[in-house]
């Protein structure tokens, strides 16, 4: 009975720590089902083959947490970590014990005491954990390019605990031997945590000098396209001269008539140039956010060399925006890449940007030419949608996604009159 | 009546409006009267600040003065909410989503020699007109809210569903063709409207606009095919009102 109790209650705070780190993706019901599973495959397993059936345990879980969520990093990492979780706050808990009531092994765990105080620490390990967890996750990168190395070490963790704990077992279990372990265990999560640390701060050091990067790419090519109108007005100035001299010329001999075919034939075309697509990313300049001028540059060039009617509006000059600026960044990438390539379907296509400065924030619109019988507007918004064939439609749900984090954005998409737009509005 | 203004500090320019705007008015006898026609826009918002005036305003985005045309809108929006406002302007390309976006203007005409103003300045009398028309005879109910500066008007006949955002007090409304965001309560939205149910914690939908209810799997198919989420405990309360 006693061993039916101790097993029970691992199998629960495994299932409990299981259930909290993953923060909501589960429901109740199915962590009942996986406590009752791991409970029924446990406890015989454990009457047979002793502490090896965590294993086969721990596979139990990994299994289903994967079929529930498909997401393989993550469940082997979090019935891992709970299993670490599990092993940690039993030795601190004996530990505790011996230290302080100074009884052996065998009495603790019969004691009133042992399991509360065990299920309260690995409840607490589990919450410390959850925060560490949630802080990292904000760093997706990491997970994706290391994800498969957390989850080797993780592993590795597990062989030495159960090493361990198999060895002292055999040779028997003294309560120096248990408290030098509980230290030693201890530690070593200390440190592979240090070492979690230290690799984020490199990968995120690395992400940053590549936005730098891609930053400075895109004002390059902002600059160009300065230069490319700079050279623009100087030709014209060039011509300006001549026009008003050939101009004058027609007047002073009262030549009206070909005064008209020479302003149809020549000053118009002109005026016609002046609405030329270089101009009509000028008011770009008000804008004074190097990063947010950067993508829009760059964006809007690309569409403008896709022969999309490009134009950014940008009266007021917009100073600051209260949004974390690789949030805003990704948001109006999105958005912007979605704007092309509907744009790009329509025979009159164009696309417009606007920056308005209002009294509470800053609303950023973009409208672009939709088709009229595009998918329905909730549709585009799923998971895994996108009208270009499947694992490409990531964008718009993303783009839900990282607005719902932000205080202060809301995000307004509507279709009207054959335009699709997106308000983004930051207070 | 409606009121119509002009701001154009070119005399030629505005004597040409004035020609188009009376002329018009007097040919199809409308209920609209040409009140102030000015180049300093203080004039416009004296006549403002002293009449209550749903008006017409016809203002050129490049005045002589330290005020532009737009920030004249934006003050005129602060007297007059229902007014319309159209620009008159040599470069409307380059400030379209502007006009509408701060001031929610309800036009634009190019002064270039490609656009036929007269032709222009007539549309623009007939939709400011429809419109009064319609805000004065027929008030639609609209579920309207404030979000920000941002006025959201959504007919409730669009409504689907109300779901709550990961972030607080937010809401996402689900319209046909809209999807907008804004602070607030669910349960202020509840007691807007008869057609509102709460199906969910986190979810409140238009029962007009329910196609089915899957009380298997709990789901609300709306008449779109987007899917709302009810919960057990608030499911039972559906039954009564959808039609089998």
């Amino acid at each position: 009975m006693g061993e039916l109790l101790s097993v029970g209650l691992q199998m629960l705070t495994l299932t409990l720590s299981i259930y909290m780190l993953n923060q909501g993706r589960f429901n109740l019901k199915f962590s009942l089902v996986m406590f009752i599973g791991s409970l029924c495959i446990g406890y015989p397993l454990y009457r047979m083959i002793g502490i090896p059936s965590i294993a086969i345990i721990l596979l139990f879980c990994i299994a289903l947490s994967y079929w529930k969520s498909r997401g393989i990093v993550f469940s082997i990492i979090i019935p891992i970590i709970s299993i670490i979780i599990s092993v940690i706050s039993d030795y601190i808990t004996s530990g505790i014990y011996i230290r302080f009531t100074n009884s052996s092994l065998e009495e603790i765990t019969v004691g009133f005491y042992y399991y509360p105080t065990y299920i309260v620490i690995a409840i607490l390990l589990t919450f410390a954990a959850r925060f560490l967890f949630t802080k990292f996750q904000a760093y997706e990168l990491l997970f994706r390019r290391h994800g498969f190395l957390f989850a080797v070490l993780c592993v590795i963790t597990v062989v030495i605990f159960y090493a361990n704990i198999l060895i002292g077992k055999q040779q028997g279990f003294t309560n120096a031997n248990i408290q030098a372990n509980s230290l030693l265990f201890v530690f070593y999560f200390i440190l592979l945590i240090g070492v979690f640390m230290v690799l984020t701060r490199s990968v995120m050091k690395e992400a940053l000098m590549q936005g730098k990067q891609e930053q400075y790419e895109r004002l390059l090519e902002y600059t160009d396209n300065l230069e490319m109108m700079y050279t623009d007005m100087q030709k014209f100035r060039h011509d300006y001269i001549n026009i008003l001299l050939s101009m004058s010329e027609y007047i002073r001999s009262k030549d009206v008539e070909g005064l008209s075919t020479y302003f149809d034939h020549k000053i118009l075309p002109i005026s016609e140039g002046m609405q030329n697509n270089n101009y009509k990313l000028g008011t770009l300049q008000n804008v004074k956010i190097q990063e947010l001028k950067g993508i829009l540059s760059s964006k809007l060039i690309r569409a403008q060399e896709l022969h999309i009617d490009a134009v950014v509006e940008a009266v007021e000059p917009i100073e600051a925006v209260n949004m974390d600026s690789v949030k805003l960044c990704r948001c109006l990438g999105i958005i912007l890449d979605n704007a092309i390539e509907e744009a790009i379907k329509c025979e009159s296509s164009n696309l417009r940007v606007a920056l308005v400065k209002r009294t509470g924030g800053v609303l950023i619109a973009v409208a672009n030419s939709c088709q009229p019988d595009g998918p329905e507007l909730h549709r585009i918004f799923e998971k895994g949608f996108s009208t270009k064939g499947t694992g490409r439609g990531l964008g718009l749900s993303n783009l839900r996604e990282i607005v719902s984090q932000c205080a202060g954005v809301t995000l307004d998409t509507y279709r009207k009159d054959g335009q699709f737009i997106q308000e983004l509005e930051v207070y | 009546m409606l009121e119509i203004f002009v701001c154009e500090d070119d005399p030629e320019q505005r004597k040409r409006l004035n020609s188009y705007i009376e002329n018009y008015i007097m040919m199809e006898n409308l209920d609209m009267k040409l009140v102030i026609s000015t180049g300093r826009s203080q004039e416009i918002i004296d006549y403002l600040q002293n009449n209550r005036v749903t008006g017409l305003y016809f203002l050129d985005v490049d005045l002589q003065e330290e005020k532009s045309g737009i920030a004249l809108g934006a003050e005129i929006r602060q007297y007059d909410s229902l007014g319309a406002i159209v620009f008159v302007t040599t470069h409307s390309e380059l400030t379209y989503l502007t006009f509408t976006y701060k001031v929610e203007a309800m036009d634009y005409i190019t002064k270039d020699k490609f656009t036929d103003i007269r032709q222009r300045v007539i549309e623009c009398i007939d939709t400011a007109n429809t419109r009064y028309l319609q805000n004065k005879y027929n008030n639609i109910k609209k579920f309207q809210t404030k979000s920000g500066d941002k006025m959201i008007s959504v007919d409730y006949n669009d409504i689907l569903f109300f779901e709550t955002s990961p972030q607080l007090h937010k809401i996402i409304l689900h319209a046909k063709n809209r999807q907008v965001e804004f602070y607030g309560k669910l349960k202020d939205i509840l007691e807007m409207d008869s057609r509102f149910y709460r199906c969910h914690n986190s979810f409140v939908v238009n029962k007009d606009n329910i196609a089915e209810v899957d009380t298997k799997n709990r789901e609300i198919r709306m008449i779109n095919g987007e899917i709302c989420y009810a919960s057990s405990r608030f499911l039972g309360g559906l039954k009564d009102i959808i039609p089998h």
